[in-house]
């Protein structure tokens, strides 16, 4: 018995010709918030669909909370909530009644509903809003309506498929801490997203996709410390020479300089004092220099350094 | 579980604007619009006395047999008057309406009139009732059987009774009420869409709520299943306000029996639901199973007569059996039978076959729906 809540083993999902998720691995521990990253078609829906027994897949095996999932699992349902990456509630009812339906999907008992409907509208903030019907609510409100209908039930695997598309920065703020919240009371998380940003400031654990193959895993330090980039030291308004960038060339760690419009970028691949090693340099030559900075490595650069392309579209 | 499944897709239903719209609104407009078109000759009370027609000898026998007919008739106090004319003579007497209607009798009798109308239908009737027994009454000339001639003529005249008391007024078959019994059948069969929508809604590779509910812990048959009876009772609410507006509001004489009536109408509409269920099955997108299923009805329709009055009558002889079974004829013969007849027989075979058509529809739907897992979303 293993506390794997999810197990995801060599996972191949196609579409006629395309291979949407290629002999694709998981395995989510209890109470972790895992970040599934990629770029937009990188299969990270059609890997959810799968482990949610939506789809048919062509290989591979999926367990959830140490079962076998499959189309009937209704027990291993029950315990799930997921928030779709398009919204799906019912336009004819209001916030209400759209969250009281799917919590009542899984709660039967009236009363507890009762409570875990409210709860859950305070959960989103969407308190003024009950008696609204979804189209009267704007975009981001939307979202929030979304996310409550699949939290409700207080289940102990939560799915986010890219929940905070087109939700305002602060809405979006709120809607993560409210996922470190669940997780905080008990919940195992995964969160699908291509915001490096959102994945690096809530997830534990990151698996990064792209053409559906998990290309890196680990935590987002594990990530970064896996590739060359350990910092980048900018200097803006810079005027040097062939023979000064061979100089910084032949400083300890650099493994690349780039010079541009007057713009210089060190890449080390470790070190600790690099910046002062830089100006110490461009002062001995005698270099004036403006703006001063230095860049840690994002996910971008993971993604970029193990795929060769950008992770933003 | 069933109570908040049932409560929830009804609400939405009620709610939902096409629902409302072509479920509830339409049908009642549309039978507004037949009421104003020609409506008010469902209630005429004026009735016709006499109709007068203008015999043409040409073939013998057949002048034979129509005299004794005529004798009959004229004896029983009917509504014919009949005139023996030459050719000519009778065609100036239409042309001056002294007669409504000329019946010449040539190997097979044929019928001249003037312009269409309620008289002329009443003589049409009664030719071709004629005619059909004819072969009958010819064989019986044959074998000198005349205590049998006299039997089949009494039974054309006393027939001939019946429906004009029918068309005239007292009775309610008469051809505007059928338009309104089609406008029923019409409004059960577009409950269809209806159902499909039901299908549609558990189908994970359908829209996006399918796929939601698709992941909670409810079966597929313990969702569709209140689900569709909301749609039944919405159906069965719908059929109901619009026999009561048909009979109450607008005063239209359809029959007595609105009890019997409103139950043809549920148990149809429950047939429309069903037929969207099958026809939601098919692994096509939502348009697409839409489009089939206004071709479906319509084609439905249209073999009941709702176009072109003589098709029903054409596959009586070519292929009755797409008349036993087609869903539009079996309901408007419902209606129609319910009315016209007293005795339940006929009415009874037909719901029968409209139940086991709504059995086999959610039989092979359940079927295909069981177990269905998605190539793709
Ligand atoms: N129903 C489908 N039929 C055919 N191909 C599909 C279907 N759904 C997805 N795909 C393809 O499968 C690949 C993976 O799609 P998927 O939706 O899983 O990506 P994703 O990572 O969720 O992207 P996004 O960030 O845009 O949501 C894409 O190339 C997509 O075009
Ligand atoms: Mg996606």
């Amino acid at each position: 018995m293993s506390n794997n809540v999810v197990r995801v083993e060599n996972l191949v999902k196609r579409y006629k010709e395309l291979i949407a998720v290629d002999h694709f691995n998981l395995e989510i521990k209890e109470g972790e918030v895992f970040g599934l990253l990629g770029p937009n078609g990188s299969g990270k829906s059609t890997t959810l669909h799968c482990i949610l027994s939506l789809l048919k897949y062509d290989k591979g095996t999926i367990e959830v909370f140490g079962e076998k999932m499959t189309e009937n699992s209704y027990h291993l349902k029950k315990d799930i909530g997921v928030i779709m990456q398009n919204v799906a509630v019912f336009e004819e009812l209001t916030v209400y009644q759209n969250i009281d339906y799917f919590c009542g999907l899984y709660i039967t008992d009236k009363k507890k509903r009762k409570q875990y409907v409210e709860e859950a509208i305070q959960f989103v903030g969407l308190e003024d809003y009950k008696k609204f019907l979804p189209k009267k609510l704007s975009g981001g409100l939307l979202r929030r309506l979304n996310i409550a209908c699949g939290i409700a039930h207080k289940p102990k695997l939560l799915i986010f498929d890219e929940p905070t598309v087109a939700v305002d920065p602060q809405s979006r703020n709120k809607i993560l801490e409210g996922i470190l919240e669940l997780n905080r009371q008990g919940a195992t998380v995964i969160y699908t997203s291509h915001y490096m940003e959102e994945v690096e400031q809530i997830c534990s654990r990151i698996a990064i996709m792209d053409k559906g193959k998990s290309i890196a895993l680990g935590t987002k330090e594990e990530l970064k410390q896996m590739i060359k980039n350990s910092e980048t030291v900018c200097v803006e308004k810079v005027e040097c020479n062939d023979e000064v960038i061979g100089k910084i060339k032949n400083l300890k760690y650099v493994y690349d300089v780039v010079y541009a419009e007057k713009e210089l970028k060190v890449c080390f691949s470790g070190g600790n004092h690099n910046v002062i090693h830089v100006l110490d340099l461009l002062q001995k030559e005698d270099v004036p220099f403006g703006r001063v900075y230095t860049e840690l490595p994002t996910l971008n650069d993971v993604f970029l350094e193990l795929t060769g392309k950008e992770l933003r579209d | 579980m069933f109570t908040h499944l049932f409560r929830y897709r009804f609400l939405s239903l009620v709610r939902n604007k096409e629902v409302t719209f072509w479920n509830i609104l339409f049908p009642l407009v549309l039978g507004t619009m037949f009421f104003f078109g020609f409506g008010r000759f469902v209630n005429e009370e004026e009735t016709i006395d006499e109709i007068s027609m203008a015999v043409v000898e040409v073939n013998e026998s057949q002048t034979a047999i129509f005299s004794e007919l005529m004798k009959q008739l004229e004896d029983s106090d009917s509504l014919f008057q009949f005139e023996v004319l030459a050719k000519e003579n009778a065609e100036t007497e239409l042309e001056e309406g002294t007669v409504d209607a000329i019946i010449v009798l040539e190997e097979t009798p044929s019928l001249i009139i003037k312009e269409n109308g309620i008289t002329s239908s009443i003589v049409k009737n009664f030719l071709d009732q004629y005619i059909r027994k004819q072969a009958m009454i010819e064989e019986a000339v044959l074998s000198g059987n005349v205590s049998n001639i006299e039997q089949i003529i009494s039974e054309i005249s006393q027939s001939q009774d019946v429906v004009n008391e029918k068309v005239l007024g007292k009775g309610n078959t008469n051809t505007y009420a059928q338009y309104f019994y089609a406008l029923i059948a019409m409004c059960c069969l577009f409950a269809s869409f209806q159902g499909a929508g039901c299908v549609n809604d558990i189908q994970a590779n359908m829209n996006v709520l399918a796929a939601r509910k698709g992941v909670s812990p409810v079966s597929k048959m313990t969702m569709v299943i209140p689900e569709a009876l909301a749609a039944v009772s919405i159906q069965s609410i719908t059929v109901t306000v619009l026999i009561f507006y048909l009979k109450y509001v607008l005063k239209l004489e359809l029959g007595e029996k609105t009890g019997l009536m409103i139950l043809t109408g549920i148990l149809a509409g429950t047939f429309g639901i069903s037929l969207g269920f099958l026809i939601g099955c098919i692994k096509k997108d939502f348009d697409t199973k839409i489009g089939i299923l206004t071709a479906v009805s319509m084609l439905m329709c249209f073999f009941s007569g709702l176009m072109i009055v003589t098709i029903k009558g054409f596959l009586e002889q070519h292929a009755p059996f797409i008349n036993r079974i087609n869903p539009a004829t079996l309901i408007t013969e419902c209606f129609y039978y319910l009315n016209a007849y007293d005795d339940y027989s006929k009415y009874i075979t037909n719901m029968s076959i409209l139940g086991i058509l709504t059995i086999g529809c959610f039989g092979v739907s359940i079927m295909l729906l069981k177990g269905a897992r998605y190539e793709s979303i």
